[in-house]
This record gives C-alpha cells, sequence and structure tokens, in this order.
C-alpha cells in the first residue's frame, strides 16, 4: 500500500494554547448512537443557530452511505475522539463527518473531489464532563476530509455546501477556515441550484491548509 | 476506572450471516438493534415505544463504554474490504 498521509493526532484547544490527544476513526454504528444520545442533545440545546441541529447520525451513517452504493460512489464517515490527558484511555466522541469520495468537483467537475457532506463537532457544553476544555475542531474535520481527498488521490479537492440553517456564523466559519466560496454564476453538476453557499478547496489551497496540520499529524508525547 | 486500552483490537462481530453480496440494508438496521446496547430489535422497540432508550444512553459511561475500546483509528481511507464492513454496520 503507498504511504497515506496520517490524519491528525492531536488537536488545540479553542484558546490556541494546549493541545489534547485525540484519534480518527471509521465511524461505527455505536459511535452515531453514542453522539446520537451524548451529544446531540447539547447541539439540539445551543442557542445559536447551527447547521446540525436536529441532525440524526444514526440515519445519517447507516442510510446515506448506502445510497451513494446506488451511485457507485464510496461514503463513509469518521469519528474523531478526544483522549483523557491523564490517563490515555478514556475517550470522548468529539467530531464526526461525512465524505463522498471522488465526488465530481465543484468548480471543475471534469475533476473528481472529497464531498464534505455533513460535519458536526462537539459544542463545548457535551464536553464539560471530559478534561473540560473547549477544542477547535472544526478545521480538523476539514483536515480529516483534505486528508482523504490527498489519500484518494484527487490531490486535497474538497468541496460543500454551507447549510442555511448555519447562518452567516458558518459562512464566517469556512472563509476563517481558508476555503473559497464558489461564486454564484458556476452551475453545480447536479440537478440543483447554485445559492451561493458551496465553499471549495483547489489542490492550491488544499496543500497549504493540509501543511499547517502537519505538526498534528504526529504521534502524542504529551 | 477502565482499565483496557481505548485502542484494542475490534472485537469480532456478534454474528457473521452473510447477505449474498446485496446492497444489507436489514443488515444494517437490524445491527443498530444489536450492536451498541445489545438488545434484539424487539427490546430497541419497546424501548422506543416506552420512552426509555434515552435514559439507556444518559447511563453511558465513557470510562467503561465498549464501543471505544473496540474503536481503531483509521489509517487511511478503508480498503474494500473495510469499506465492506462499514456498510453492514460491522466495522
Amino acid at each position: 500500500m503507498a504511504s497515506m498521509l496520517p490524519f491528525v493526532q492531536s488537536a488545540s484547544t479553542k484558546d490556541g494554547r494546549e493541545r489534547v490527544p485525540v484519534f480518527v476513526s471509521l465511524m461505527q454504528v455505536g459511535h452515531a448512537l453514542v453522539w446520537h444520545g451524548v451529544v446531540q442533545p447539547h447541539i439540539d440545546a445551543a442557542a445559536e443557530p447551527r447547521a446540525d441541529k436536529g441532525w440524526d447520525w444514526r440515519i445519517l451513517r447507516t442510510m446515506f452511505p448506502l445510497a451513494e452504493v446506488l451511485r457507485r460512489r464510496r461514503c463513509y464517515g469518521y469519528s474523531v475522539f478526544a483522549l483523557d490527558r491523564h490517563n490515555m484511555v478514556s475517550a470522548a466522541p468529539v467530531g464526526m463527518v461525512l465524505l463522498i469520495e471522488r465526488y465530481p468537483y465543484l468548480a471543475n467537475p471534469s475533476q473528481d473531489s472529497t464531498f464534505v457532506w455533513f460535519l458536526s463537532a462537539a459544542p463545548a457544553e457535551a464536553l464539560k464532563s471530559f478534561d473540560g476544555i473547549p477544542l477547535s475542531l472544526g478545521g480538523v474535520l476539514l483536515d480529516i476530509a483534505i486528508t482523504t481527498s490527498i489519500n484518494t488521490g484527487t490531490e486535497g479537492r474538497i468541496a460543500l455546501h454551507c447549510a442555511p440553517a448555519g447562518g452567516p456564523r458558518l459562512l464566517k466559519f469556512y472563509e476563517k477556515n481558508g476555503l473559497a466560496r464558489l461564486p454564484e454564476a458556476i452551475a453545480l453538476p447536479a440537478p440543483w441550484e447554485n445559492d451561493g453557499r458551496y465553499f471549495h478547496a483547489d489542490s492550491t489551497i488544499a496543500a497549504r491548509l493540509s501543511a499547517a496540520y502537519n505538526p498534528y499529524r504526529e504521534p502524542w508525547k504529551g | 476506572m477502565a482499565q483496557e486500552p481505548a485502542r484494542a483490537p475490534a472485537r469480532e462481530p456478534a454474528h457473521t450471516k452473510e447477505s449474498g453480496g446485496k446492497v444489507p440494508v436489514g443488515l444494517v438496521l437490524s445491527e443498530l438493534a444489536t450492536l451498541f446496547i445489545g438488545k434484539n430489535e424487539q427490546e430497541l422497540s419497546r424501548m422506543v415505544y416506552e420512552g426509555t432508550l434515552a435514559q439507556h444512553f444518559e447511563r453511558i459511561d465513557f470510562d467503561s463504554h465498549p464501543i471505544l475500546y473496540s474503536t481503531k483509528p483509521a489509517e487511511g481511507p478503508p480498503t474494500d474490504e473495510e469499506f465492506e464492513h462499514f456498510l453492514r454496520g460491522r466495522n
């Protein structure tokens, strides 16, 4: 097997002062069940607009990949777990992402990309019982998509749709994380309209974003 | 306090019924009922009907939950075999 770009093995705290060990795992049904029972209620109760309110990862994890099989595309999810720095045994789910491999690249449909279908990061409230440290996870989840794109031969290209339910805050989040906005005038390789809320990273942007996470790919050393 | 490492190898699936190579929708659904909470579909339906499923989740202790012990880090995109197991809910 060709050597793979590893996923991150640590994540920054929101204030950027510390790191926490994390690991990325192919999403199990159990992860989705734990997320739905333990993390999703905090998301649903959040005061601020969140695109992932009301999501059911049990359905996303099981049904959506099957739907993509019918389109002959591989769709799968990754779960991100944070490990307790003190014992390196306890773990808590802190992020979920569902990807589609080899999806037509929105900015140039003659090329393939990784499409980020669903992405959800645990809110700080859900982490209070676990080390109590808010983590910066959105960028980690995007890096998982870019890493997958690199490892599947699509040069880091990714694309996603910013759900309107996320409001202006979510648009700012993707812009802040370095993604480019797809001009509204560009037609999508799909039978629906471009609402101006699509984002993408070409191989150049992806290389820059991926390099920023290289220090986090090193094994955790405490 | 849990004693097992979080990255122990995955457990063997509880059963190995094959689906004949077809898209295993029913199998995946049945895994929902059995993989995580060790209940069969009838028991799960009863818990949903009685509204006791949420209480089950409230009792989850991350230090001892076996799902986390069967979780191993991904080293790259799933192989074809791993992806098939993923679709079946058996990864």
